[in-house]
């Protein structure tokens, strides 16, 4: 899956005198390699959502292109079945993305049978091999069931297995774990690590919470008011950030350390743009602590700093 | 010796519900010194809020068992009648930030009025006065005076949670209780109130009770951190201590558990979920998810004091084991 130069803008009201147009995602660039695992992060409303679900065509992009399997699929209008079979989302809230009314077994064959499997006894092995595989076990036991049976760990659960039935290459995950208790997080994160690996998924981890990438991705994009600010592998950001805006992510997550209420967090002041009306120049420069004169003039550009290693600020020349 | 400014004894909130009774806060004991924070952290469903919403008396409809001590300053409050804790205690010395109380400002009412409108109630102050008082609170929590005009829509979720925290602010209580208030905002927005709140606790010398979810940040401000599993707190003590050396197998879990960004550590997991609080297990409540459990764990254990203000609640640190 490739992105390149994606925009999606919303269109929130036309009229005579022009329009009002949120640029949810302005320009993304990026990449996703069977095996890997690539971490959005970013606060809410910095459009990592709206550039998950545009990579799935489940919202029209406005401009840019996407590719997969070397198809340009941008604005492809034809039969989706085929990439739906190969693209897949998991959602955030296991609560809400599960219907009530029908029981496991109902909610894992939908997918294999709008997607045109008609033999049942493919479908119950199907659905059988892909609950041991999220360690839902026995998986008889689940089949009967109703969602409201199961805890929220177990609903999160059967959104992943729904979202392997079709053997996706290509998988979103959009913020998996923030709607389930901390000391489960880490088990599905594992789990679902493990199944990526196995499985040499391509996967985009959309997540508002830069502890857990370290350990369940392999690259990291940051994202800021529509735009990534910085990008390259995991390790490397987060050992040496160079984006203001990234370090500033990464100093406002406390570490458990009982020393911390002794001393004041940095933060940076103000809050995100609106992405109707960001800002001129480097969309950060209001609130960066190190902004210079070119800041509010010039937009600066994603460059590679070390190898692999990309940054758009314009204290890297 | 710093004196107590709340001290908590066998303080039971049972809700009687159409499948059962829900024991939600069952027997918990805890002491907070004046001046410090008390972090209360656990997973959802295992009683915070309602301890909560218990100290405070906010007691919904269907409360089956409310029982205990709760002693504010060595003054029992559990005995007040309603009427004079609403008149006496409540928001005067005991003041609440609700979980999403951002999200609950009235559209319609300018925030400089809401912040003021306790004040004209509760003291009879008319409303110039009230609304100084209020620009004082403002100034006290980082807001300019214009803010006092604004309506909610115009702010955003960081602003409207230092409205809400003005709001508990502003009678000058002893104790502040926050329940879960940055857990819908956004890390930066986070670490601003947070250091808005240990400014509040450094200058003004306020207690508070902090409840979340998120073990490390309550470390950001806390000076006692409970434990809570399924009802009960299984670990209390100093934070250094807890956090740093926990003895109930459950916090030992939960601390492992937390991914961390400066240490490598792979976070640890807890197979499992949390007991049901309308039959909870008779013994240890944690007994089915603890990798330490013997026989004894059937029984229900008891407070084990470890030194001074640490205690735990397992079998493994009681005598003749």
């Amino acid at each position: 899956m490739k992105l390149e130069n994606l925009k999606t803008y919303y269109i929130l009201r036309k009229g005579l005198f022009g329009r009002l147009v949120v640029k949810a995602v302005d320009g993304v660039t990026l990449e996703f390699k069977a095996g890997e695992i690539t971490a959005v992060v970013g606060e809410s409303g910095c459009g990592k959502t709206t550039l998950g679900r545009t990579s799935l065509k489940l919202i029209e992009p406005t401009d840019g292109k996407i590719i997969f399997e070397d198809r340009d699929i941008t604005h492809y209008k034809g039969d989706m079945k085929w990439f739906r079979k190969k693209a897949q989302i998991i959602f955030q809230d296991p609560f809400q993305s599960l219907n009530p009314y029908h029981s496991i077994y109902e909610i894992l064959s939908e997918p294999l049978v709008v997607l045109g499997e008609k033999d049942r006894s493919v479908i119950d092995e199907k659905i059988i091999s892909v609950l041991n595989e999220v360690k839902m076990t026995p998986p008889e036991e689940y089949l009967t069931k109703y969602p409201h049976m199961l805890s929220g760990g177990q609903r999160q659960r059967i959104c992943i297995a729904r979202a392997l039935l079709v053997d996706p290459i290509y998988l979103v995950a959009d913020e998996p774990v923030s709607m389930i208790d901390a000391s489960s997080r880490a088990e599905i994160l594992t789990m679902f690590r493990n199944i990526q690996k196995e499985r040499d998924l391509a996967v985009m981890y959309i997540t508002h919470d830069i502890a857990t990438t370290k350990y369940f991705s392999d690259l990291i994009a940051v994202m800021y008011a529509g735009k990534i600010v910085e990008y390259g592998p995991t390790k490397k950001v987060l050992k040496n950030p160079l984006h203001p805006y990234t370090q500033a992510l990464i100093d406002a997550v406390p570490d458990p350390d009982p020393n911390n209420r002794f001393r004041m967090r940095p933060v940076v002041p103000g809050e995100p743009p609106n992405p109707i009306n960001p800002p001129p120049g480097c969309r950060f420069h209001p609130r960066c602590p190190k902004r210079f004169e070119p800041c509010d003039k010039e937009e600066p550009v994603l460059k590679e700093v070390e190898s692999g290693h990309y940054v758009a600020c314009h204290l890297f020349k | 010796m710093v004196k107590n400014i709340l001290e908590v004894r066998d303080l039971y909130l049972y809700y009687k519900t159409y499948k059962g009774i829900v024991q939600a806060v069952d027997g918990i004991s805890f002491n907070i010194p004046e001046g410090q924070t008390l972090g209360i952290v656990g997973e959802s469903g295992c009683g915070k809020s309602s301890t909560a919403n218990t100290i405070i008396r906010l007691l919904p409809k269907n409360t089956y068992k409310y029982e205990g001590s709760i002693k504010l300053n060595g003054e029992e409050i559990t005995t007040i009648p309603m009427d004079e804790f609403r008149r006496t205690i409540r928001w005067r010395k005991v003041a609440m930030v609700f979980q999403g109380a951002m999200n609950s400002l009235n559209p319609v009412l300018k925030v400089g009025f809401q912040v003021a409108e306790p004040l004209i109630v509760h003291l009879g102050m008319d409303k110039s006065e009230a609304l100084d008082r209020a620009r004082q609170v403002f100034e006290k929590i980082g807001l300019t005076p214009a803010f006092l005009d604004r309506y909610p829509h115009e702010l955003s979720g960081g602003m409207r949670q230092r409205i809400v925290i003005a709001m508990a602010m502003i009678m000058n209580p002893q104790l502040l209780i926050l329940d879960e208030p940055t857990s819908a905002l956004d890390v930066s927005i986070q670490a601003q109130i947070m250091n808005l709140l240990k400014s509040l606790k450094k200058e003004y010398h306020l207690s508070m009770i902090f409840i979340t979810h998120d073990i490390a940040l309550a470390s950001d401000i806390s000076d006692l951190l409970a434990v809570m599993y399924a009802g009960e707190i299984v670990e209390y003590g100093p934070i250094e201590e807890v956090l740093l050396n926990p003895q109930h197998p459950y916090a030992q879990k939960l601390i492992a558990s937390i991914p961390r960004l400066r240490e490598d550590k792979e976070p640890e997991f807890l197979p499992g979920n949390p007991p049901g609080l309308i039959n909870p297990p008779k013994g240890c409540r944690f007994a089915s998810r603890c990798p330490y459990r013997f026989e004894k764990c059937s029984e229900a254990p008891d407070l084990v004091w470890i030194n001074g203000n640490h205690y735990v609640k397992c079998h493994l640190y009681s005598e003749g084991k």
